[in-house]
């Protein structure tokens, strides 16, 4: 018949026992303990074994088990690099975090720097206004020294530069004139591309402006004077000349030479190009030239004497100012990676440590 | 003064205030060590490392039963005694003589007093039950050591163990149908009024 006591029933003898029991359970339990002699005998025996233990003499301790300084100031020295594990946790963490966000800062700062936005900022329509700005730098009633200066120290024009409009006028341009002083910072690989895929496509209206320009005779077609000669001997100087009138390195002749490019000299010349420049550029370029070609004839234009005068003239004041304006994107760059390795390692480092201080302090 | 002042005072870094709260529980945290370990020496390196690691961790007791909570650490410092003995051999109780042979009656297993039967008897019997303490697994020992021996309720003995009262209840009851199965092979022992049938 003991067989037929489980487990159940000895958890409730035994809570019956210490009064552990709800007054619903605990009735119930009595009345089975009437009714089974076998329970009953169970209960009897677990409550001896019961009282046995707790007639067990309470032992006294040995000593006193006082804490004195000494033991105290010991088991602090033991515990205390146990205890520096969450802030090396929390130092890798933080490392981490920087060096995330220098990452992604470097990223930006690459895709932002001058250098990078000068593909987009030639747009074909800009060359119109390039042809302008050098004419009004060079007109006799303004100073050239101070306007090419200054169109070189404009802020720099986003890469995301709405397209040009099909109905752009040379005077409703004037607003986007910044934009000139980015020829000064393409890249050297990029440039020539740019200028010969211009000149191939234009080669044709060029021609026939020239020839328009050839054959009228008139005053207001001189604007041509400087661009036909080259357009003709070789088609590829015709936005050659227009490099040349925006950017710094001038050369005095009136032909630039064949292998002549628009040489960057805000940006160093190592500075990589930026990856969108060969794709997005000459699309633009193809989209805007045919007003291009329209508005260029309209423009007045400066005397060859007004140009190596401006061009002397933006050469020596660029020459002045270039030394003390010039930021080292390059330097700028390895002290950016100098950085990120240093978290790198600190991240690491520290993590290590705080992993082996809590595999330490567990063990 | 009352145990939270004390205890308050003890997390100020007060230490005579804490050695009054060990003061009132050494012999508890003691005679928890001694029926769970089995043996004087091991037992108080266990109590003594509990104050001390109860002195350290302080600053986590978050109110509620100060007893429970020491009863937690010393029987956590006594599982771990008990882990370190099942690694290594245990050292055995009768020394050497010179020439190598065991002896068998050292002169502190001999009680210096004469006594009387009863009392012989007694000792006997407390020998018996802790023999069939050792015996029980260590959960079981440690549940059955605070409720019946300690005098602690299902809930400090929760709160102690660190199980739901559930557990409890089991481990209770099946540590006691063990004691009561093994304290049979020793029914000589028993006093006539409790003797198990």
């Amino acid at each position: 018949m003991k067989n037929q006591i489980t487990s159940r029933d000895y958890e409730l003898l035994s809570a019956y026992l210490d009064n552990q029991l709800g007054a619903q359970e605990r009735a119930l339990f009595e009345s089975r303990l009437n009714l089974e002699p076998e329970l009953r005998q169970e209960l009897h025996e677990i409550s001896k074994t019961r009282l046995l233990l707790r007639n067990l003499p309470r032992l006294r301790a040995p000593h006193n088990y006082f804490i004195n300084p000494d033991v105290v100031s010991k088991s602090f020295r033991v515990r205390t690099p146990f205890r520096l594990a969450p802030a090396y946790g929390i130092a890798s963490a933080i490392a981490t975090i920087l060096l995330v966000l220098m990452i992604f800062g470097d990223r930006l700062l690459s895709s932002t720097s001058p250098a990078a936005l000068a593909p987009a900022s030639i747009a074909p329509t800009e060359f119109v206004e390039i042809v302008k700005e050098v004419e009004i730098s060079a007109a006799p009633t303004s100073s050239p020294a101070e306007a090419a200066p200054m169109a070189m120290m404009e802020a720099p024009v986003p890469a995301t530069s709405p397209p040009p409009s099909t109905n752009m006028k040379v005077g409703e341009s004037e607003l986007a004139t910044p934009t000139t002083i980015y020829l000064d910072a393409l890249p050297p690989t990029s440039a020539p591309e740019v200028s010969i895929f211009m000149s191939q496509e234009q080669t044709e209206t060029a021609t026939i402006s020239c020839e328009e320009y050839y054959l009228s005779g008139n005053s207001q077609a001189l604007s041509l004077s400087s661009i036909c000669p080259t357009l003709t001997s070789s088609p590829s100087y015709f936005l050659e000349g227009i490099y040349a009138t925006a950017t710094p390195t001038f050369s005095t002749s009136e032909t630039p030479p064949p292998d002549r490019t628009a040489t960057p000299t805000l940006t160093p010349s190592s500075t990589p190009p930026p990856t969108s420049a060969p794709t997005e550029a000459p699309a633009l370029i193809q989209e805007a030239a045919p007003e291009t070609r329209i508005e260029a004839p309209l423009m007045p234009a400066p005397s060859d004497q007004a140009m190596d005068a401006s061009n002397q003239t933006l050469a020596q004041s660029e020459s002045s100012e270039i030394p003390g304006t010039t930021p080292n994107y390059e330097f700028i760059q390895y002290i950016v990676l100098a950085i990120e390795l240093s978290l790198a390692a600190f991240a690491i480092i520290a993590g290590l440590i705080a992993i082996i201080l809590r595999f330490r302090a567990g063990r | 003064m009352d145990e939270i002042a004390l205890i308050q005072e003890a997390k100020g870094g007060n230490l005579d205030s804490f050695n009054r709260l060990v003061l009132a529980y050494q012999d508890m945290i003691y005679s928890q060590a001694y029926r769970m370990i089995g043996e004087e020496e091991s037992a108080d390196d266990a109590t003594q490392t509990a104050f001390i690691s109860a002195y350290n961790h302080l600053s986590s007791f978050r109110g509620g039963s100060f007893k429970a909570w020491l009863l937690r650490i010393v029987t956590n410092a006594c599982y771990d005694e008990l882990r370190r003995r099942k690694r290594r051999p245990t050292v055995p109780l009768e020394p050497l003589d010179d020439t190598g042979e065991e002896v068998e009656s050292a002169h502190w297993m001999v009680d210096p007093t004469d006594q009387p039967e009863d009392q012989v008897q007694r000792l006997e019997l407390q020998r018996a039950i802790q023999h069939c303490l050792d015996h029980l697994p260590d959960e079981f020992r440690a549940t059955v050591i605070m409720v019946d021996i300690q005098g602690l309720d299902y809930l400090e003995a929760s709160q102690a163990i660190g199980k739901p009262i559930g557990t409890i209840k089991s481990r209770l009851a099946r540590a006691r149908l063990r004691l009561r199965d093994c304290l049979n092979g020793f029914s000589e022992l028993l006093p006539t009024g409790i003797r198990l049938e």
